[in-house]
């Protein structure tokens, strides 16, 4: 479950799932924006950033304090503590156990394109996008 | 060294039937090499025996078993190198080839090979090789690496901890190698003391 | 065996009673410790179940029992539940004897390592790795320089003359004459294309390939080609066997178990049989095309387009998925010379047991197809389907030749195009044939190993007429185009 604070009138609402919350641009399927259902404002979860692909490079400054979300969301040079995997598949689930991705640790997006890169204490980790999808973070401040 | 691996997919077998020679080949004690790719095992298992196996940099390119032989302190060793191990759940084919090894072959003492800079992530195979009960030695390779980087490891403290050995080595530079023989003829010497008593 | 060790960390209090439950029912003996076996079970593994459901008789539907309702209980898959629980135990240990620097040092080598996983500058860089580890040192240095040394000044200007020379003055029997040298011998064929042409290019093939696999790249052109495989039905984890391939197929399909389902097993053999030519293709095909750049594109296009139209139709058709995507990405470093010199060497090593007695064997079966007469009945078989594709007559023993070894038909190709008894497009179309046609023997054999007979079989069955088809059309479409090369 995904909560989300609109950024226009302030009304903190959960969407049902991950992927409808990240559906609701008009734009792009891949936006992570949702709409409020109080005014209808399609709610930034996450602001733009600098630079080109408003819905590729979303900024987790809106998302501090927030609920969980999936890491793809994270912006590069973004940080994030994984709370839970979201996936029943056995197998990726103990992948991602044996790179060090798991509950309370801390990760730093180093690269979202064409896969992503995740510094995970000293170590670097690929995922593809699904994979980084199930992973799901709360924000931390970049220092 | 072969590519063509050696056949071991005891799924559809009943593992506790290929111990063949349970207690090493000709009674000679077997050394088990363990741990995840790239650490380094393969550079600690030509420090031991002399013979040289590819040293991986990748995942999947050591498939085969490496047998050798290494003489500690007057033994002679079985000694095996196996491929890469996350976790004793395997998912490829080659976990399952090691931990077939681990398990069912019944090795006299296990070698786990860890990376000094992931020992955080690498301890977890660590812990469950300790619940397995089989007699273990922790190697923690490639310090070198970890000193440049700035980190520190207490050692000591670990060993205290996991009550099992911890030998700190940089097997491709043939550091620790000989602390390393040393803590395998004293943890022998001691098995053998206990098996007289017990006999 | 050594007593247990004390538990570090125990287990939430619902593992722990499944566990003890588990225990107290396991009354056969076992080669592991009976709470390691509890564990196993709780965790869905195949072989303890295997173990246990040999010698418990009854009681293992009690134990499946207590797994299932553990498993209700916790509501997520146990190998999670465990392995994070080791995870955590670790990490806690691990906090209070490792310390960590407070800021890590940007060297070159992470700049140049971050550099690689982007598609800019990954794909340039890639290029640079490409044009001067397969194309200056396997092509021109390999296949060009060094072949033409000992082709030219080994064998047929020393070695040859004296072998035939020996065999007919010392031997009075014809047969064994043909066997051993003269044109298609063991000594001067067999030998030869091994010695002479295949082992430089393989060898400095896989000598690049060591230091590349060394310096940590391969798993960054991993992460760079993952979505391009992802269309044809793999993920980025097949780069190693797909770029060994052009090594040795043979010796790639071997690696391709280290692909996760077989769903990408099967189609990372497939694409190996069909679209990666081997060094010794790749060589003499770099070869023949130099002088004919539009050519050379041509081919290395046609074959590209082909590997991802089938790729991403075999995806299709096979049943089950591709896992996702995740790795490990170590740091880049500098190879260490002699871990690179002996792994090659190890290469070569497995490359002449495995393979040279495959060419010996071709060698035996060409002079013995020969002698019986039923070679020339089967290259009068091909040739229709040599002159179909537009190319003369010459070419059907090329054909059956590089069925027994790749490279065989490769080097064949390699003498007819050096005599000149080809044409531009003639060449285009013959090395896009030959590069599709059906897998050497050596490789056919490791498929049937690898993936058994109906999987094997049916990839060379798809890929005869298939390789024949590609090669007719575009022998067509070059007629309609009116294109010379």
């Amino acid at each position: 479950m995904v909560r989300i604070k609109c950024s226009l009138c302030g009304y903190v609402f959960e969407t049902a799932g991950a992927a409808p919350a990240f559906g609701g641009c008009p734009l792009s399927k891949k936006c992570a924006r949702a709409r409020c259902p109080n005014c209808g404002y399609a709610a930034a979860l996450l602001r733009r950033r600098r630079g080109w692909g408003w819905h590729r490079r979303p900024c987790a400054g809106d998302a501090a304090g927030l609920g969980p979300f999936p890491l793809t969301a994270l912006p590069k040079g973004g940080r994030g503590r994984v709370v839970r995997l979201d996936t029943s598949d056995r197998l990726r689930l103990q992948k991602l156990l044996s790179l060090g991705v798991l509950p309370g640790v801390q990760v730093e997006v180093a690269q979202r394109f064409p896969c992503f890169v995740l510094n995970v204490g000293l170590a670097q980790v690929a995922l593809d996008a699904t994979t980084a999808a199930a992973v799901y973070v709360t924000a931390e401040d970049a220092d | 060294m072969s590519f063509s691996g050696r056949s071991v997919s005891p799924v559809n077998r009943d593992p506790g039937g290929m111990v063949a020679h349970p207690g090493g080949r000709a009674g000679m004690p077997r050394l088990v090499l363990v741990g995840t790719p790239n650490v380094g095992k393969s550079a600690l298992f030509n420090a031991l025996t002399g013979i040289y196996v590819t040293v991986s940099n990748y995942p999947g390119t050591t498939v085969e078993v490496a047998r050798g032989r290494a003489v500690i302190d007057g033994t002679t060793w079985e000694v095996i190198d196996t491929p890469g191990l996350y976790s004793l759940l395997p998912i490829t084919e080659e976990e399952r080839v090691a931990r077939t090894v681990l398990l069912w072959d019944r090795p006299d003492l296990i070698l786990h090979v860890v990376e000094a800079r992931h020992l955080t992530r690498l301890l977890s195979l660590t812990l469950q090789l300790l619940e397995t009960g089989l007699p273990l030695i922790l190697v923690v390779n490639v310090l070198d690496e970890a000193e440049r980087l700035g980190i520190r490891l207490d050692l000591s403290l670990l060993q205290q901890r996991l009550g099992v050995p911890v030998v700190g080595t940089v097997a491709a530079g043939g550091r620790g190698v000989d602390e390393l023989k040393a803590r395998i003829a004293s943890w022998y010497r001691s098995a053998k003391g206990e098996e007289r008593k017990v006999g | 065996m050594a007593a247990a060790p004390p538990l570090l960390f125990p287990y939430p209090p619902v593992l722990e009673e499944a566990v003890a439950a588990i225990v107290s029912l396991l009354a056969a003996e076992y080669p592991l410790a009976p709470r390691a076996l509890a564990l196993l079970l709780l965790a869905d593994d195949a072989e303890a179940w295997y173990l246990v459901a040999a010698r418990e008789g009854e009681r293992v539907e009690q134990v499946r029992r207590i797994v299932q309702e553990t498993q209700d209980r916790l509501g997520e898959p146990l190998n999670y539940t465990l392995l994070r629980h080791y995870h955590e135990a670790a990490a806690t240990l691990a906090a209070d004897v490792v310390s960590l620097p407070a800021r890590q040092r940007q060297g070159w080598g992470n700049r140049l390592g971050a550099w690689t996983m982007r598609p800019w500058p990954g794909l340039p860089i890639l290029g640079l790795v490409l044009y001067f580890g397969l194309y200056q040192a396997v092509g021109v240095f390999g296949a060009g320089t060094v072949v033409d040394f000992l082709e030219s000044r080994v064998f047929e200007a020393w070695l040859n003359p004296w072998i035939n020379s020996l065999v007919c003055s010392s031997i009075p029997w014809p047969w064994l004459q043909e066997l051993l040298a003269l044109d298609y011998g063991l000594v001067t064929l067999g030998l030869r294309y091994a010695v002479a042409i295949i082992l430089p290019i393989v060898g400095i093939f896989f000598l690049v390939f060591s230091l590349i696999e060394d310096s940590g790249y391969l798993p960054r052109l991993a992460l760079l080609a993952d979505r391009f495989f992802k269309a044809i039905g793999l993920n980025g984890r097949a780069v190693i066997p797909l770029v060994l391939g052009f090594g040795c197929d043979t010796m790639a399909t071997v690696v391709s178990r280290t692909l996760e389902t077989r769903q990408e097993r099967v189609i990372a053999t497939l694409l190996l049989a069909l679209a990666i030519p081997c060094s010794a293709q790749l060589g003499v095909i770099l070869a023949i095309l130099s002088g004919r750049p539009l050519a050379l594109l041509l081919w290395a296009g046609i074959v590209l387009f082909i590997l991802l139209l089938v790729g991403y139709l075999a995806a299709r058709v096979l049943p089950g998925s591709g896992r996702g995507f995740y790795m490990d990405i170590p740091p880049l470093r500098w190879p260490r010379l002699g871990n690179v010199l002996a792994k090659t060497l190890a290469r070569i090593q497995w490359y002449l047991l495995e393979v040279l007695p495959f060419f010996l064997l071709a060698s035996t079966l060409i002079w013995a197809g020969r002698l019986t007469g039923l070679f020339p009945l089967a290259v009068r078989a091909l040739t229709p389907l040599t002159t179909a594709i537009g190319l003369p007559p010459a070419m059907a023993p090329v054909f059956l030749y590089g069925f027994f070894r790749r490279d065989y038909g490769a080097a064949g190709l390699y003498d007819l195009a050096a005599g000149g008894a080809l044409t531009g497009t003639q060449m285009l179309v013959a090395a896009t044939t030959l590069t599709l046609f059906v897998p050497c023997i050596a490789q056919f054999s490791v498929m049937l190993k690898e993936r058994g007979w109906r999987t094997a079989l049916g990839i060379v069955l798809f890929i005869f007429p298939f390789a024949f088809a590609c090669g007719f059309l575009l022998h067509r479409l070059l007629l309609v185009a009116g294109l010379t090369l």
